[in-house]
């Protein structure tokens, strides 16, 4: 049952991204411009509508579907009216941000980067824990060097790492910001699994392997690995929550993705800056549902 | 003894991490310093006076040589030590921290004891959001390094601390509550708070060992906080030399921070049989 809400919780933040572009875009999912009819312009974003918004469009279309959220991520002058900081109305469902963007649509777009870089820094650190902690388990004098190792790394303060190595760095794509998010949790991952890989390679099936002659990648392949990745989905899941807060924290300090792409983190930025609680109050929810969501899948005592 | 040992090799460890890992990151003090229109030779000349030339196997031996004499080297910025500067932020760091952790276990204490888990898990991993906003709405007016902003930044951290400390601690109470001696005691007709108090001697020392490896999800926080509240913290100072690429002091920093854990946890090894003095017998 809670399995199934953090799944749900999940699939809704996934489905929101996937979905962006029609729940808030510059231009609307349906219209009929000087007697032409475009479907779904704004994810197509047809040349003859280019540098119209549905504000303008309203005026000239005959008819006309908008999207739910009328505005896209980087439209600052929509309808051509600068207004930045508004609180929420019934235009601006969640106010605007600094520059006059809609703050509902920066947060619908910045669901997007949550989706890039969580399952891609969980796919990097797992997959890093994983061969470093299988190389522990096989290897003695490797898992002398390497638990140390592991050890060392784990008493690091991430975030002074992550931040350290972002910021020296410069600038950043969600790429990057996943790869530099790995680093940081990769000894969680290496711990993990080595203790798992550790309790396989001393069971009869690896010995009987062994004993009829595997080669050590064979075993570590077919015997261990399967069996070792136990811990994976409960490592997923805490990766994936650290992943969106570490996002989060990075670009509320103005180290995350690069400007103008919108993310949570650059919410929070602005909030700190502004203190306006429609800076504030949406991106924290919306971590808070992606964390509790991972926290959720694996609650297993149902 | 083989327990010091083995937290001094960490700690070399952590240094040659740090090291490499901050030297493979481009980004160059000079250019930052003389702008990107100074000549290349005036850039040459900068890096030879900050001691930068060289080859990096060279400067990293060479640091590690100074970090096993405690010198921490010298800020690129203004030349003073980095240990001088890491003491002098240490105080107000130490003090937020503590705040946050005694606001943290007097939150999840509470909440683990509490059955309803769907119930409780929401409003763990919710709290972000009224913490967050008080925190951060305290803004609105600057307050300086004053009481007010500590406690808002303190109220800041717990999102980032009370779910982790949740977690571990009903876990480490459930089985400390399903134990054959908790049953006896129960069934003999404690009082809960009897039955609290015992179940927590118990596990006295789980529980601190608990804190001592939340010591560097702390310390993240607390950079975190620091920097969105300007508290003159470790914090700040790593946000400031992150902003004039001074490599040093970050480096200092990351050295700190590790060996505030590591010491926390050697101390607690050290004590293990004092707090439970089973493992004496067990022995």
């Amino acid at each position: 049952m809670r399995r199934r809400v953090g799944i749900a919780l999940l699939l809704c933040v996934a489905l929101v991204a996937a979905a962006a572009d029609l729940l808030a875009s510059d231009l609307p999912l349906y219209c009929v411009v000087d007697g032409h009819a475009y479907v779904l312009p704004c994810l197509a974003a047809p040349d003859a509508l280019r540098g119209l918004d549905q504000q303008a469009l309203a005026t000239r279309a005959t008819s006309l579907v908008g999207t739910p959220i009328a505005y896209g991520p980087y439209a600052q002058r929509p309808g051509g009216r600068l207004v930045p900081l508004a609180s929420p109305s019934a235009a601006h469902l969640l106010g605007t941000d600094d520059r006059g963007r809609d703050v509902a649509a920066r947060l619908v777009h910045g669901a997007r980067v949550v989706c890039v870089i969580g399952p891609l820094a969980v796919a990097v650190y797992l997959a890093f824990g994983a061969l470093v902690g299988i190389a522990c388990a096989l290897r003695p004098w490797v898992d002398v060097a390497l638990s140390r190792l592991i050890e060392a790394s784990l008493s690091i303060p991430a975030l002074l790492l992550v931040l350290a190595v972002q910021g020296l760095r410069g600038g950043g794509s969600a790429l990057q910001l996943a790869l530099v998010i790995a680093l940081a949790e990769w000894p969680f991952a290496a711990r993990l699994t080595r203790a798992e890989a550790l309790r396989v390679v001393a069971s009869p099936h690896v010995l009987a392997a062994r004993g009829l002659g595997a080669s050590a990648a064979r075993i570590a392949w077919h015997h261990v690995l399967p069996l070792a990745l136990g811990p994976a989905r409960v490592l997923a899941a805490f990766g994936l929550g650290q992943a969106v807060l570490f996002e989060a924290a990075l670009g509320a300090l103005g180290f995350g993705v690069s400007p103008p792409t919108a993310s949570w983190g650059e919410l929070l930025a602005q909030a700190s800056q502004h203190a306006r609680w429609w800076l504030l109050l949406p991106p924290s929810l919306a971590i808070g549902v992606v964390v509790l969501g991972a926290r959720l899948l694996v609650d297993d005592d149902d | 003894m083989r327990r010091v040992l083995g937290a001094v090799v960490s700690f070399a460890l952590v240094g040659v991490l740090t090291f490499v890992l901050l030297e493979l990151v481009p980004g160059d003090v000079s250019a930052q310093r003389l702008g990107a229109t100074s000549s290349a030779a005036a850039r040459a000349s900068l890096r030879d006076a900050l001691g930068l030339s060289g080859s990096a196997s060279t400067r990293g031996l060479r640091y590690l040589a100074h970090v096993a004499r405690l010198d921490l080297g010298r800020s690129l910025v203004d030349g003073r030590e980095v240990s001088e500067k890491v003491a002098e932020r240490l105080p107000s760091t130490a003090l937020l921290a503590t705040l946050s952790l005694i606001m943290t276990w007097s939150l999840a204490l509470p909440l683990a004891l509490w059955r309803r888990r769907l119930l409780v898990l929401t409003l763990v991993y919710a709290l972000p959001v009224p913490a967050l906003a008080i925190g951060l709405l305290a803004l609105g007016a600057p307050y300086g390094a004053s009481v007010a902003t500590f406690l808002c930044a303190a109220v800041a951290l717990l999102p980032l601390l009370v779910p982790r400390t949740h977690g571990q601690l009903a876990r480490a109470l459930d089985e400390a509550l399903q134990s054959d001696a908790l049953r006896t005691l129960r069934a003999a007709g404690a009082t809960p708070s009897r039955l609290l108090r015992a179940a927590l001697r118990t596990h006295a020392l789980r529980l601190v060992t608990l804190v001592a490896l939340e010591l560097p999800a702390l310390l993240s926080g607390v950079v975190l906080v620091e920097s969105i509240f300007g508290l003159p913290g470790l914090g700040l100072l790593a946000f400031d030399s992150l902003a004039a690429r001074d490599v040093p002091t970050l480096l200092g920093l990351v050295l700190v921070g590790a060996a505030i854990t590591i010491g926390c946890t050697l101390a607690v090894d050290l004590l293990a049989s004092r707090l439970d003095p089973r493992l004496d017998h067990a022995a």
